[in-house]
């Protein structure tokens, strides 16, 4: 099951805060889709911490989609691998 | 005794691996805006008649003030702090070496204008000493950093060759200084010229573009600046600015060329980070967007006045275009850039420390300030209300010196605001730690 989270109008540091509650609030079989104005760097050394993976997606108008689930959960992994693959005009963008 | 329970994880401990302490990039941030206020006492204390001209040495000395006690004091705060987390390196021992350079720039920035004012042979040994170890000191950590990191990130291309842009300047300034002791030299007013132009548009704005590359989408709320623009700017800049120096050894007729480019790439990026602003994703009032905005305004309107004076030298005596172009672009580009980046990185930085600080002492429960409440908003739109007032006075002041002691006056209050601002998210700091620890 996908949560979509929407950080592209936050200033630093919501958008880190935000994002790492959110992930650690994943149960089995969920994974996170976070939309964001700007590449997250900041926020993968922390995912890499606590055990998360991850992949960004390049978007529309300059805008990126970062997937984040638990390495540890094969099925959260599969349906963000599927999330990913879809094309832009179905992907979900801002809120 | 029962485990502390597990802190929320919207507050969980961020790594902190490759941020330096607080105390490092705060002790630069927080002598910058003494050194503003120095200068603008100096200005009261010699009066308009030692302000005249920019070869004279008060001018020379309140210049210096600025570009290195301000500009450079903040900019060395800002590179040991972001270049650790952008390029992933751990800096060893950096806070004995952010003492250590943070000391020699000190003393040379001080010694460099007491030599500038007196004219003392053995103040200008002792700062070109303090200086060389201080500049140079500092330009070799970043540059065994960087070399260590083999990054290709846009903001740290940037800085690489702001790095190397330093250096050049540097060295013309020692030269200078040699010479200032020894006329006997020559060139001198040739090396002047390219000393401040390496200086204020190799090395400041540069650097400036690089740091926006990131600071400008994360605090200011405004989508990437363009792809182009990041990766091809800094090139550009250090390219014309080598065309620029062999045209003026070689053809000094044919520096206008080049001078043009300078002109046009750096009016780019600031038409790039107005539009960015202006298509920002929250609308809200924002004193770092005004402060960039003014000093977007200034870098257009530097070039700008560059553009003419070459077209048309009679239209302003070159005496007064050197004035208006060093308030334009050190005053109103560079103090007004850095005064509203310090508005969101201190404030940034604060928590950051806070956030972790309280949770390694299992104070989770604690509320932590926002970046809001860790420097008053209204407080920051005075210090930007007395800045844009001071600029303005100045302006007029250059050319009608019945505005000079209201202009300064002001100016003064303008970093003695800064000053009170930014000590006061320190004070917080503290009394937050004390009261919770």
């Amino acid at each position: 099951m996908e949560h979509y989270l929407d950080v592209s109008a936050l200033m630093a540091p919501e958008p880190l805060t935000r994002t790492l509650a959110a992930s650690e609030a994943l149960r089995a079989g969920e994974y996170l889709h976070m939309y964001h104005r700007m590449q997250p760097c900041h926020l993968f050394a922390q995912l890499d911490l606590r055990g998360f993976a991850y992949a960004m997606r390049s978007r529309a108008q300059g805008y990126y989609s970062v997937f984040i689930w638990r390495r540890s959960d094969p099925t959260a992994a599969a349906a963000s691998e599927a999330a990913r693959a879809l094309p832009e005009l179905t992907l979900r963008r801002a809120s | 005794m029962s485990r502390p329970a597990q802190p929320p994880p919207s507050t969980a401990l961020l790594s902190l691996e490759q941020t330096p302490p607080l105390a490092v990039p705060l002790r630069f941030f927080l002598t910058a805006p003494l050194f503003g206020v120095t200068a603008a006492l100096l200005a009261l204390w010699l009066g308009p008649t030692a302000m005249i001209s920019r070869w004279q040495s008060g001018v020379l000395a309140f210049t210096h003030l600025l570009t290195l006690g301000y500009l450079a004091m903040v900019m060395f705060g800002a590179l040991f702090q972001m270049l650790p987390v952008l390029v992933g390196v751990h800096l060893r021992s950096a806070l004995p070496l952010a003492r250590a350079i943070h000391a020699l720039l000190l003393a040379g920035t001080l010694l460099l204008v007491g030599a500038f004012l007196g004219s003392s042979t053995i103040a200008f040994a002792l700062a070109v000493g303090a200086l060389a170890l201080g500049v140079g000191g500092f330009i070799a950590v970043m540059a065994r950093a960087l070399w260590r990191a083999q990054s290709a990130h846009d903001t740290v291309i940037a800085i690489r060759l702001a790095l190397l842009a330093l250096g050049f300047t540097l060295v013309l300034g020692l030269w200078l200084i040699a010479h200032h002791v020894d006329p006997g030299l020559g060139l001198r007013s040739t090396l002047i010229n390219l000393h401040l132009s390496w200086g204020l548009l190799g090395w400041v704005a540069v650097l400036l573009a690089g740091v926006a590359y990131q600071v400008v989408p994360m605090f200011q709320i405004t989508q990437e600046y363009p792809p182009r623009l990041r990766r091809s700017l800094a090139w550009w800049v250090i390219a014309f600015l080598l065309i620029w120096t062999a045209l003026f050894f070689l053809s000094p007729r044919w520096t206008w060329p080049a001078g043009l480019a300078l002109a046009l790439a750096l009016t780019a990026f600031a038409l790039s980070t107005l539009r960015l602003q202006q298509k920002r994703l929250r609308r809200l009032p924002d004193v770092t967007v005004d402060f960039w905005s003014l000093g977007m305004l200034c870098l257009i309107a530097s070039a700008a006045l560059w553009l003419i004076h070459e077209a048309s030298p009679g239209a302003l005596p070159d005496h007064l275009f050197a004035l208006y172009w060093g308030a334009l672009t050190i005053l109103g580009g560079g103090v007004s850039v850095i005064s509203g980046m310090l508005y969101k990185i201190i404030p940034f930085l604060v928590w950051l420390h806070l956030n972790n600080r309280l949770q390694e002492a299992g104070q989770w429960q604690g509320n932590l300030p926002t970046m809001r409440q860790i420097i008053a908003d209204r407080r920051a739109r005075l210090h930007l209300r007395l800045h844009a007032i001071a600029l303005l006075l100045l302006l007029v002041a250059i050319a009608w010196k019945g505005m000079f002691y209201p202009a300064f006056i002001v100016l003064l209050a303008s970093f003695g605001m800064q000053a009170w601002n930014l000590l006061g998210a320190l004070r917080l700091y503290r009394k937050t730690l004390r009261h919770a620890v």
